[in-house]
C-alpha cells in the first residue's frame, strides 16, 4: 500500500483539480512552470522529485489498481473516494523531496562505499570489490580519504560514532534504523537486498524502499543542524539543491533585474510571453522577496483569497469568473503568494 | 627469469597458466598475437603482465561497459592506480578530464565507438603506445555469436604501417572467426595461441523433460539434494524472478539476477554469492561477466542457449578452481522454437531493410527511421555499417548470410541436445577441436557419471545466521 498511500495523499491535496499526469510530473520532478506551480499551490513540495525513476507504466499500473479497488475515480481529473480517504491512513510521510530531488541517493551510495572501505581497511583487508560501481562515487570517497590525517581504524570508529548518534537522535523509526544499517556492506558482512529485507521484516519491498528514501531525507535534514559530524556532513556535500530555479527562469530573472519588462524579455529571448509568465510564477514560488506589488495590488490579493476560501477551490477558470478584471497570470501569482504567506 | 619475477611480484602467482607465457613472449617481441583462452583461464594476465615490462600505455578496446568496469576494478584491486575507462557512461566533463590526462595512465579502456571518434583517435595516436588489446575479438566476425558492427571500424586504426602490436583476445573462436579476426584487424603474421576448449573438471548432462513445469520440478528436486554454489540460466527476467522465489520457498538461499535490477541490488547479490551467503543464482545471460568465483559447482540451463559459444562460455564459469563441477542442460521439445523466435526477432528482414533504406534516402534521421522500421538498436547499427559499404541488395544478402549463420548455430545446439554420442566431444567439435571422451565423469551419454560428490549432506543445509540489531551491526562493521 505504500506507493498508493503517497499517491492518495497527493491526490487529496489536489482535491480533484489536477490530472493524473500532473501528479506523475510532480513525483518525477519535472522542471516545468506548471509542475513547479502545482507543488507550491497545493503544498506537495515534499513529494516533488521523490521518484525520479518512476516509469509511466509503473504509475499507470498503480492508478489502475487503485481504481479497481475503488480508492480513486478518474474522469480526466482524479478524485479520491471516501474509501480512498479512509485508506490513506494516518501515517504521515516525512519526505523532503523538494530539497534533495534524487540526490539523497548519492548520499546513500557514498555512505555504503565509505563504510565498506573503512570496514575492510580496519580489518587489514586491502583487496575488495567496491560495492559501488559508479566512478563519481568512487572518486568522491577516494578524495575524502586522501584528505584524512587520521588512521583508518580511528576514522572507522569516528564514522561509527557519528552514524550511531545520527540514527538515534534524528527521529528515525526503529524499522528505518534497521533498514539503513542493513544496506551497509563491510568486512565479513554483506548488505541485504530489498527482497531479503522484505522477507525478514515482513513488509513489502516497495514500502521498505520508501522508508529508506524517507530515512535518507530525515538524516540529511538532521545533519544540517549538527555541527559536530564532519564525516557524514562531508558525505552530504552537494546532495541538497542549492538553486531552485530552472536555468531558463534564472536568465529571465537576471533580465528582469536589469529593468526589462515581461514583454521585452519575451522578445529579447525569442520566447512566448506565456513562457516568461511561467518563469515569474517560478520566481514567485522560490524567491523570498518577490516584488509581487509590481503586478497586483494588496486589495486584489485579498479579494481573490476570499473567493478561494468561499469557493474552496484554486481552479483558475472559476476564479476568473469572479474576478474578470484580473489576468490568469495575476490570478496565478496571487494563489502562489497565498501559499507563501501561510 | 624476468617474467616469473614480475608474475610473482605484481600478481602474486608462482607459475603461469598454460599458454600465458607463449602469448606474453610473442607480444614482448613485438608480434601481433591472437589468444584463444577458455573463460576463466587467465586471459587478462596476457596483457596485464607485459604492460609492466614495456614503456608506454596499453590501449584496451572492450565491447561492454560492464566488462570494462570489471577489468578496471580488478586492476585497481592489484594496486594499479594508472587505469581509466572511457565510455559513454561518463559525463561530458569526466570524459574531457580523462581524455586530457590520458598520458598519465598505463591502462586505458575504450569502447569501440569511443575509440573511433575522430578527436579521440587523434589523441590516442599522439600517445606512446606499448601495444593494443582487442578484447572479445570474436565480436568482429559476423560468424561470431556476438557480432558488433562497431568492431569492424577498428581496421582503420590498425592499417598504418607503423603501429604498435595488437593482441586479440577471445574465449571462443572457430577457424572461420579467427580468419575474420586476422583480416579485419589487419594482423600481420600473427602468432595464434589456442588453448584447448575442453575443461576436464566439468562433467556434462542433458536431461529431456516434457514441459516447463517438469523443469521446475526437476530443479527443485535437484537443489534439495545436491550442492551449490550454482547458477541457473533462464530465458527471461520474469522467469528468473519467478524461479528464484520458488527455490527460496524451499529454504535454499537464492536470488535472481538480471539487467532489470538496479545496480546496487546487483552488486549486493554478487557479493553475497561470492561470500557464500547465497547458494544459487537464477540469472539471465547478464550474469557471469566479471564474476570472480572459482568454486561454482553446478551450472544448470533451463533454456536452450542460441549458440555453442554462448553455452561453452556459460558452463565455463563452473569449476574454475579445478575441482569437479556438474553442468546440466534441461531440454523440452519446444525450446528450439523459442530460441529461434528470440534470435530472429533481433534481425531485420528484407522488407524492414528496404523500408529503413528508403526512409534514410528521404532524409529521415537514422534513429527515427529505425523506430519506424521497427529495428532494434543492434539491427540499426548493423544496417548503418553495411549501407555505408554496399548497395541495398548486397546488404540484404549480407543480412541473409547472418541469418543463415544464426540458423546454423541453433541447429548445432539442437543437434547437441539430441546427440547420443559423447557431449564433451560434440561440444568442442563445434570449435574445430577433436578430443576423446573422458574415462570417468564424462557426460550423461557416456554413462560414466559418479555423482556421489554432489550429494548434499544434512549438515551442510541451513545455518541460519542470526539477524543483528542495528547497533550491533554498526559495531561489527566499523569497530
Ligand atoms: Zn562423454
Amino acid at each position: 500500500m505504500s506507493l498508493d498511500s503517497i499517491l492518495l495523499t497527493i491526490f487529496q491535496r489536489l482535491h480533484g483539480e489536477r490530472s493524473a499526469q500532473g501528479v506523475y510530473h510532480i513525483l518525477r520532478g519535472k522542471r516545468s512552470g506548471q509542475t513547479l506551480q502545482d507543488v507550491e499551490y497545493y503544498q506537495v513540495k515534499s513529494y516533488y522529485a521523490l521518484l525520479p525513476q518512476l516509469t509511466a507504466s509503473e504509475f499507470q499500473q498503480a492508478l489502475e489498481r487503485m481504481q479497481a479497488d475503488g480508492l480513486i475515480l478518474i474522469n480526466e481529473l482524479v478524485y479520491v473516494t471516501a474509501k480512498g480517504q479512509m485508506a490513506t491512513g494516518s501515517e504521515i510521510w516525512r519526505f523532503n523531496g523538494w530539497n534533495y530531488r534524487g540526490r539523497e541517493r548519492e548520499f546513500g551510495r557514498r555512505l555504503a562505499l565509505l563504510v565498506q572501505t573503512l570496514s575492510n581497511l580496519r580489518s587489514g583487508e586491502t583487496m575488495f570489490m567496491p560495492i559501488q560501481k559508479e566512478l563519481p562515487t568512487q572518486q568522491f570517497i577516494k578524495g575524502l580519504l586522501r584528505n584524512q590525517s587520521n588512521s583508518m581504524t580511528n576514522l572507522s570508529i569516528s564514522l561509527r560514532k557519528e552514524l550511531e548518534h545520527a540514527l538515534i537522535h534524528s527521529s528515525l523509526s526503529d524499522l528505518q534504523r534497521t533498514i539503513v544499517t542493513s544496506r551497509l556492506t563491510g568486512y565479513g558482512l554483506t548488505a541485504s537486498t530489498w527482497e531479503q529485507l522484505a522477507a525478514s521484516l515482513n513488509v513489502s519491498a516497495k514500502t521498505i524502499q520508501l522508508y529508506y528514501l524517507e530515512a535518507l531525507h530525515i538524516l540529511l535534514d538532521f545533519l544540517l543542524q549538527q555541527p559536530n559530524m564532519p564525516l557524514l556532513t562531508e558525505l552530504a556535500t552537494d546532495c541538497r539543491v542549492d538553486t531552485y530555479l530552472t536555468q531558463s527562469a534564472e536568465r529571465t530573472r537576471k533580465l528582469y533585474e536589469r529593468g526589462y519588462s515581461l514583454e521585452q524579455i519575451a522578445s529579447l529571448r525569442n520566447l512566448k510571453l506565456s513562457t516568461i509568465e511561467d518563469h515569474f510564477i517560478e520566481l514567485a514560488a522560490n524567491m523570498d522577496n518577490f516584488p509581487y506589488e509590481e503586478f497586483v495590488t494588496k486589495e486584489q490579493m485579498v479579494t481573490v483569497w476570499r473567493h478561494v476560501e468561499q469557493l474552496q477551490t484554486k481552479r483558475l477558470r472559476l476564479l476568473k469568473q469572479q474576478c474578470p478584471e484580473l489576468s490568469y497570470f495575476q490570478l496565478r501569482l496571487i494563489i502562489i503568494m497565498e501559499g507563501r504567506e501561510s | 627469469m624476468e617474467l616469473q619475477k614480475v608474475l610473482h611480484q605484481k600478481f602474486g602467482y608462482e607459475s603461469f597458466r598454460p599458454g600465458q607465457q607463449e602469448v606474453i613472449t610473442e607480444l614482448l617481441a613485438g608480434r601481433d598475437t591472437v589468444a584463444i583462452f577458455p573463460t576463466g583461464m587467465g586471459k587478462s594476465l596476457c596483457y596485464q603482465l607485459p604492460a609492466y615490462m614495456l614503456e608506454g600505455v596499453v590501449i584496451i578496446i572492450s565491447p561492454l561497459v560492464a566488462l570494462m568496469e570489471d577489468q578496471v576494478a580488478n586492476l585497481r584491486k592489484h594496486k594499479e592506480k594508472r587505469v581509466v575507462a572511457i565510455n559513454s557512461f561518463l559525463s561530458r566533463k569526466e570524459k574531457e578530464l580523462a581524455l586530457s590526462t590520458m598520458a598519465q595512465y598505463k591502462f586505458i579502456f575504450l569502447s569501440p565507438e569511443m575509440m573511433m571518434q575522430q578527436h579521440v583517435r587523434q589523441l590516442v595516436q599522439q600517445l606512446h603506445i606499448a601495444f593494443f588489446v582487442v578484447d572479445e575479438a570474436h565480436c568482429i566476425s559476423e560468424w561470431g555469436f556476438d557480432f558488433r558492427p562497431d568492431y569492424l571500424r577498428l581496421k582503420e586504426l590498425f592499417s598504418f604501417t607503423e603501429r604498435a602490436p595488437v593482441l586479440a583476445l577471445t574465449a571462443t573462436a572457430n577457424k572461420k572467426v579467427v580468419e575474420d579476426i586476422i583480416t579485419y584487424l589487419r594482423l600481420r603474421n600473427p602468432h595464434i595461441q589456442r588453448q584447448p576448449m575442453d575443461r576436464p573438471a566439468i562433467s556434462y548432462r542433458i536431461v529431456h523433460v516434457d514441459n516447463e513445469s517438469a523443469k521446475t520440478e526437476w530443479i527443485s528436486e535437484r537443489l534439495a539434494t545436491t550442492i551449490g554454489p550454482g547458477v541457473i540460466y533462464v530465458a527471461s527476467r520474469k522467469r528468473a524472478d519467478e524461479l528464484s522465489a520458488i527455490i527460496r520457498e524451499r529454504g535454499i538461499p537464492t536470488a535472481s539476477y538480471h539487467g532489470g535490477k538496479e545496480q546496487d541490488e546487483r552488486s549486493i547479490i554478487q557479493e553475497q554469492f561470492i561470500q557464500g551467503e547465497l547458494e544459487w543464482i537464477c540469472a539471465t545471460n547478464a550474469f557471469g561477466m566479471g564474476i570472480h568465483k572459482d568454486d561454482i559447482r553446478q551450472v544448470i540451463h533451463e533454456h536452450l542457449p542460441a549458440t555453442p559459444s554462448a553455452y561453452i562460455q556459460e558452463v565455463g564459469r563452473a569449476g574454475r578452481d579445478g575441482d569437479k563441477a556438474a553442468v546440466t542442460l534441461l531440454y523440452s521439445e519446444r525450446d528450439s522454437q523459442k530460441v529461434k523466435f528470440i534470435v530472429y526477432e533481433d534481425l531485420p528482414d528484407e522488407q524492414q531493410i528496404l523500408y529503413y533504406h528508403s526512409l534514410l534516402q528521404s532524409g529521415t534521421g537514422s534513429q527515427l527511421a529505425a523506430e519506424q522500421a521497427g529495428l532494434s538498436e543492434i539491427a540499426s547499427r548493423l544496417l548503418d555499417y553495411y549501407l555505408e559499404q554496399y548497395d541495398v541488395e548486397n546488404v540484404i544478402r549480407q543480412i541473409q548470410q547472418i541469418y543463415q549463420v544464426k540458423e546454423k548455430q541453433i541447429a548445432e545446439m539442437e543437434s547437441y541436445v539430441k546427440s547420443d554420442s559423447c557431449l564433451r566431444e560434440r561440444l568442442v567439435q563445434f570449435f574445430g577441436e577433436n578430443i576423446l571422451p573422458a574415462e570417468k565423469d564424462c557426460c550423461s551419454n557416456c554413462q560414466n557419471l559418479d555423482d556421489d560428490w554432489l550429494i548434499k549432506s544434512e549438515a551442510s543445509t541451513k545455518q541460519e545466521t542470526e539477524t543483528l540489531q542495528w547497533h550491533e551491526r554498526l559495531h561489527q562493521l566499523l569497530g
